[in-house]
């Protein structure tokens, strides 16, 4: 049999009939009656119950996991609203899925390391290939969870992760996560895959700094208290329109913060790491990101690049048939950041970019994502987040 | 000279440098800072412009596809489908007029995905005169509830139609809608749809789609009530077609039944004269038949007497011969009268008279009436020869019986025949008096009589009239001339 994978997706309002049609077209597509694991991304103005329950039904109970994004992505198609679902759906005697699941993560990010690796740990095999994450992107803060994963799985060699933070379309209100029949918030949903395969993947942003270097005077974790000794907030209030008491999400999208890359990841990244402030306090003027940081260091003000993120997913395409060689890929994740879709680009050029880097890495490959607040790639066999990132991961 | 020390002057120019280095930094920084803000509100504005691009486009390819249907169900059920899947909103009603019930009837809805929801909505009625309708039947656009509305009016709608803020449009005429179109957000959802705010954005798109609708809706009634007018037209046509066949048809059995009456009140008009004729045949008989009675006697009385000669057995014989001949010639006369006409053919005239006052002679004779015959030329006459005589039959006996009544002392009849404006006329006059002016007028009409029940059928004139006038096309009138009547026959 090898690998049979479908892929389906529907932008209809019922969740019934989205989720119903999105996994009918999944199987029909991949010429699948029973799979044996389910990919599952959705937006967030569905009844996430009613949806996944239908897909589950309509997939024969198959395991499945997933999240939900500001937007789904199958070949040829990236619609960033808040009615969208896509489904892949995958029988295989090559591959494995085994799913896993954290609730309650909160802020504690570090322990949820830890209790995610005491899930995989008995699922591990010496064919392990990697791990799919899709956390809630509101609470996650990356660092002390990969330290505390890695350790506590104590594998030989960390396995590579991919993913992505689950979205809510700037809503900051809630992002769900999908584990077989449970939808929750505040977790991680995890996909450990096994057997004969390999992953062929690209990570690249395109955001270029627009000053001079700033310095990290105060913070703990991943909160900046101050930039240059004053307010984070007050050091970014000149970039944005209004200040920055209105419409934050948005108005983070055009700003980013870019750190220098550690030494042993830049060559294959870049000289910047970019990060998203997913959060702020007006009152204590901080700003809050996905990873940690630490008093002293340096950081610059980023913009995003059109045309470098134009170049950069041509990258991302190099890297991965660099790596893939004469390989067909069996399917491909897509974890790109919400910031690099339809506030940047015309939905024309988006979808324009999307069918070139497809049509470079295959145009009839069976092709999912969504569109997220925080991306998982590994950087040469580190793995790390990103933001404004665009993370492609092709298995073979 | 101090001014020319190159340590003195260098120093200034370093320091200016930096400064203007400075300067520059800041001015640049300011710049970028501009820049990113400008850049940022592009992006904005290019969002704008896909979504407002994506509309037209969709609205365009909604216009499309109800602008080829004929099916105003359809019109309901694609709008609010496109309000669901395209507009953002979440839900979507569209309520039509009942004129039986006086309310707004919900006939299509989308976004309500809960059975007992839809069950509830499916039901919704909405009285005309409900209060918060009111502003429309005013003039106004449309009606907002925001989540944050307090209007009695308009927040007691919200439990009914299942929404915490919603948009009503009037569709058709502003005074009196056709339909109502609900578009809104449950409290729980609307995060995750297009806001019910004032923005003008948002009105701009609901409000392209209510005008699109609404002519949509306002020309789909036209047409139907084109389409009733027509086919009532039709009806009525049908109707009418049904009506006027009914009506022919019963035209035709009142001809047929009128023909009918008129061949049965010519036959017995014929058996009356029939009548008549045997009377005289009687009469011309009697003589003749004494005649042959005498002569047979003689034949005896000479046998016994003087014995039979051969001369005087043929003498006898002779004359007997004359008088049978005579009686014979009296019969064919009367068969003439009763053999029946087929098809029109051209007869002399004067002949048919002739035999006609022969059959008539014997009761003249009786009666002293003396008869003239003026004819000049040799008129035709194109019809039914038998009928013809049974008219003059009709009114040479009504003039004999005129004449006898009046007691007239010389009583006499008078035909006149000849030629008159290409037509043939025949004028039978007598001097009985004349026919009194008050009844002149009725005298062809049926059943009217002047001789009693016992002699009189009162069809004669008519059925002459009906002869002369249907049958042969020509024309019968009377008139007084000198001391008696005149009736006139042109053909």
């Amino acid at each position: 049999m090898g690998t049979l994978v479908g892929v389906g997706c529907s932008l209809h309002k019922n969740p019934v009939y989205a989720g119903k049609e999105a996994a009918l077209q999944a199987l029909q597509q991949g010429g699948i009656t029973k799979p044996d694991f389910v990919f599952v991304f959705a937006t967030v103005g569905y009844n996430q119950q009613l949806l996944i329950q239908t897909i589950r039904d309509t997939t024969s109970g198959a395991p499945l996991s997933g999240c939900s994004g500001e937007g789904v992505i199958t070949q040829g198609m990236a619609a960033e609203t808040n009615f969208g679902v896509c489904v892949m759906a995958i029988a295989s005697d090559e591959l494995r899925f085994a799913n896993v699941r954290v609730k309650g993560m909160g802020l504690q990010a570090g322990l949820a390391g830890e209790r995610l690796a005491a899930e995989v740990r008995p699922l591990l095999a010496k064919d392990a290939i990697a791990c799919f994450l899709f956390v809630d992107g509101l609470v996650f803060d990356f660092d002390p969870f990969r330290k505390a994963f890695e350790e506590s799985l104590g594998h030989e060699t960390p396995l590579p992760l991919f993913g992505g933070l689950a979205a809510d379309n700037w809503a900051t209100r809630k992002t769900f996560q999908y584990h077989d029949d449970q939808i929750f918030s505040e977790g991680i949903s995890c996909v450990l895959m096994s057997g004969s395969g390999r992953v062929a993947w690209g990570v690249n942003h395109g955001c270029v700094p627009i000053g001079t270097r700033r310095t990290i005077t105060r913070s703990k974790g991943n909160i900046i208290y101050e930039i240059d000794g004053m307010p984070a907030l007050e050091a970014l209030k000149d970039y944005v329109e209004n200040g920055s008491e209105s419409q934050w999400n948005k108005l983070t999208l055009n700003l980013c913060l870019g750190f220098k890359t550690p030494e042993h990841i830049k060559k294959d990244y870049g000289e910047f790491l970019v990060r998203y402030m997913m959060d702020k306090d007006d009152r204590e003027g901080y700003v809050t990101i996905q990873s940690d940081v630490t008093d002293g260091t340096e950081l610059w003000i980023l913009r995003r690049d059109k045309d470098l993120i134009r170049e950069g997913l041509q990258a991302v395409s190099r890297q991965i048939r660099g790596k893939l060689g004469n390989h067909k890929p069996k399917f491909v994740l897509q974890f790109e950041c919400m910031g690099r879709g339809k506030v940047v680009f015309r939905e024309e050029e988006k979808i324009e970019l999307l069918r070139s880097l497809q049509e470079d890495i295959g145009s009839d490959l069976p092709w999912i994502g969504f569109y997220s607040y925080g991306e998982i790639g590994p950087i040469a066999s580190y793995s790390c987040i990103h933001n404004f990132t665009a993370v492609v991961a092709a298995i073979y | 000279m101090k001014g020319d020390d190159p340590t003195t002057s260098r120093v200034p120019v370093k320091e200016l440098s930096i400064d203007m280095l400075l300067r520059e930094k800041e001015e640049l920084s300011r710049q970028v800072k501009r820049l990113i803000k400008a850049e940022g509100k592009l992006y904005d504005y290019q969002q704008e412009l896909d979504v407002q691009l994506k509309e037209y486009k969709e609205l365009y390819e909604l216009n499309r596809r109800l602008s080829g249907t004929f099916d105003i169900e359809n019109i309901f059920r694609e709008t609010v489908t496109y309000v669901v899947q395209h507009l953002e909103y979440e839900r979507a009603v569209f309520l039509r007029r009942s004129e039986a019930s006086q309310s707004y009837l919900a006939c299509a809805l989308d976004g309500y995905y809960d059975p007992a929801e839809v069950g509830l909505v499916a039901e919704l009625e909405i009285a005309h005169d409900t209060p918060c309708l009111s502003p429309l039947s005013a003039g106004a656009e449309y009606l907002i509830c925001t989540a944050d509305s307090h209007l009695q009016a308009l927040v007691e709608l919200r439990a009914r139609l299942l929404l915490n803020e919603y948009l009503i449009y009037p569709l058709g005429s502003h005074s009196y809608p056709h339909a109502l179109l609900v578009v809104g957000n449950s409290a729980d959802n609307a995060v995750f749809h297009r806001r019910v705010t004032e923005s003008r954005g948002s009105l701009l798109s609901m409000g392209n789609l209510a005008g699109l609708v609404s002519s949509l809706i306002a020309n789909q009634i036209l047409l139907e009530k084109r389409e009733r007018a027509r086919e009532e037209a039709k009806r009525a046509e049908e109707k009418y077609r049904q009506l006027s066949e009914v009506l022919e048809q019963r035209v035709r059995e009142a001809v047929d039944e009128l023909r009918q009456k008129d061949k049965i009140m010519i036959l017995q008009g014929r058996q009356a004269v029939m009548g008549e004729m045997l009377s005289n045949i009687a009469h011309q008989w009697r003589q003749p038949l004494n005649m042959v009675a005498l002569l047979v006697q003689d034949l005896q009385m000479t046998s016994k007497m003087q014995g039979l000669s051969e001369a005087f057995i043929d003498s006898t014989v002779k004359r007997t011969l004359e008088v049978i001949s005579q009686m014979s010639k009296t019969i064919d006369d009367f068969r003439y009268f009763f053999r029946p006409d087929k098809e029109k053919v051209e007869f002399p005239v004067a002949e048919i008279i002739e035999k006609t006052l022969s059959l008539l002679q014997g009761s003249f004779n009786i009666h002293g009436i003396r008869t003239e015959v003026a004819q000049t030329g040799h008129p035709v006459i194109n019809g039914y020869p038998t009928e013809f005589v049974q008219v003059l039959l009709n009114i040479l006996i009504n003039a004999r019986d005129a004449l006898t009544a009046n007691h007239t002392l010389h009583p006499l009849v008078s035909i006149k025949l000849f030629t008159e404006g290409g037509k043939t006329v025949v004028s039978i006059s007598d001097n009985a008096g004349g026919v009194p002016e008050e009844i002149r007028d009725k005298i062809f009409e049926p059943y009217f009589t002047t001789k009693g029940p016992e002699q009189g059928t009162g069809i004669g004139l008519f059925m002459c009239k009906t002869i002369i006038e249907k049958n042969m096309q020509g024309v019968l009138t009377v008139r007084n001339v000198g001391d008696g009547a005149e009736f006139r026959i042109e053909i």
